[in-house]
């Protein structure tokens, strides 16, 4: 069956089948900075913004997301470049294979823009959801804790 | 195989197509145990999903001079943010909260996490301790039932072929009430409980305790009271020593299995030390909140 995504601004047809999940559809777009890690929801590599809210796209039907706004790594870039987030997690060089970052980076950007100035402990909780196995998240959380504190340098 | 999937907009429309005849329907809340479940299903039969998400009805929270009444639609991340729920009825945000992940609860609907009926299901403590009834619904009409009576098994459940969950009513507690969720993981967020224990206390004026429920996860098939510890509790003061006989009473009321989270012993501890706790934390609320000042 056809059904309509709308993904990063955009609507786009897409050929599923009925128990295809979100993660499924989006990857089958040519989107595949949305990965699967665990497909059973534990790991948060399939993080998507749905509606601006964080979910597992593995965990979710293509079907149900008919008629809502999702946002997945490859819209988060601005015309002016990166986005601060992204820009963060260079800087502090929260990143080794790369794999868990769209997730980490776009969990990060809900818990911004719901709390623009989060603690490191609600860091740490909006993140216990995105395995990382290289980094050891301490830089992950000192990219959050920079955007959080405006950009500046984190000197801890 | 999976051959179609039904989005009733309406409830009316959801329980026609829950009571239709053809192929095996599935029912799909948040969908966030059952879509894992979904990848073992036989490629030789026809399954037809029937998903709850779009019905608006089943989202709604309201609060009368009785009960609040949740739709089984409402999210644990909504459960887990309401300061009025927490407030009132903290052991069930306390155990929203320790659900899963962000991205889980924001998808996890309370309906699904009692009609999944895990034995550690995180919210079913705390709905057995303040006595939530669960309004059954068919297209014939609907009946309601005490939340503990409607587990019967892992994975079990009190509902007919033709029904849905649609409504949880939870009684507003009664003055001098306090209660409390703990709960145990090997990580600290994320985690499927080891061991979850429910409590809810009414103290009296004089301190003594007039009501008592207990509630575990986790320990047996589904979660369990703890009817002779909650006699020892009635009558006294939650003192130390009467604490630790409450705890003896769970202990033996608990039939924990060994599996790849704990072993049977390490659970049965785990019940002495979390019940205790709850216990403590369930005290301290009642008598701070002070008699007379509830609600």
């Amino acid at each position: 069956m056809q059904i309509k995504l709308s993904i990063n601004g955009q609507k786009k047809n897409v050929e599923i089948n009925p128990g295809d999940t979100l993660l499924k559809a989006i990857r089958r777009l040519g989107l595949t900075g949305t990965k699967e890690g665990c497909g059973e929801g534990e790991c948060g590599a399939c993080t998507v913004l749905l509606e601006g809210l964080p979910i597992n796209s593995c965990l979710y039907l293509a079907f149900n997301a008919q008629g809502k706004d999702i946002l997945t790594i490859e819209g988060l870039k601005g015309k002016n470049g990166l986005h601060p987030i992204q820009q963060a997690f260079v800087e502090e060089g929260a990143i080794q294979c790369g794999y868990c970052t769209p997730g980490m980076v776009l969990i990060s950007k809900a818990l911004i823009d719901r709390n623009p100035h989060p603690t490191e402990e609600e860091i740490r909780n909006s993140l216990s959801g995105n395995l990382c196995r290289c980094t050891g998240y301490v830089k992950i959380v000192n990219a959050v804790k920079r955007v959080a504190e405006g950009g500046k340098r984190n000197e801890k | 195989m999976i051959t179609n999937c039904h989005r009733p907009v309406h409830l009316e429309k959801a329980l026609d197509l829950r009571g239709a005849d053809g192929p095996k329907k599935l029912v799909v809340a948040g969908g966030t145990d059952l879509m894992v479940r979904l990848q073992e299903v036989d490629p030789e039969v026809e399954i037809e999903l029937l998903l709850l998400e779009g019905i608006r009805e089943l989202e709604e929270i309201s609060w009368n001079e009785k009960n609040i009444i949740l739709g089984a639609g409402v999210k644990v991340e909504t459960i887990a943010r309401d300061e009025k729920i927490f407030k009132t009825f903290p052991g069930l945000k306390e155990a929203a909260e320790q659900l899963g992940s962000w991205q889980v609860r924001n998808l996890a609907t309370l309906g699904g996490n009692i009609c999944n009926a895990a034995p550690s299901g995180d919210l079913l403590p705390p709905l057995i301790v303040y006595d939530a009834k669960l309004e059954l619904t068919s297209s014939k009409g609907n009946r309601v039932l005490p939340a503990e009576d409607f587990f019967l098994g892992p994975g079990m459940i009190d509902l007919k072929e033709d029904e849905l969950l649609t409504r949880i009513l939870i009684p507003l507690p009664e003055k001098g009430s306090g209660s409390r969720y703990e709960k145990f993981g090997i990580r600290e967020a994320m985690e499927i409980a080891i061991v979850g224990v429910g409590v809810g206390v009414v103290l009296g004026k004089e301190g003594k305790v007039e009501k008592a429920r207990i509630a575990l996860g986790a320990v047996a098939p589904t979660p369990i009271r703890v009817p002779e510890g909650e006699k020892i509790a009635i009558g006294s003061t939650l003192e130390d020593n009467q604490i630790k006989e409450i705890i003896r009473s769970a202990k033996e009321t608990a039939r924990p299995i060994c599996d790849i989270r704990s072993s049977e012993n390490y659970r049965e501890d785990l019940v002495g030390i979390l019940l205790g706790r709850a216990l403590k934390k369930a005290k301290e609320r009642a008598l701070k909140k002070g008699w007379g000042k509830c609600k």
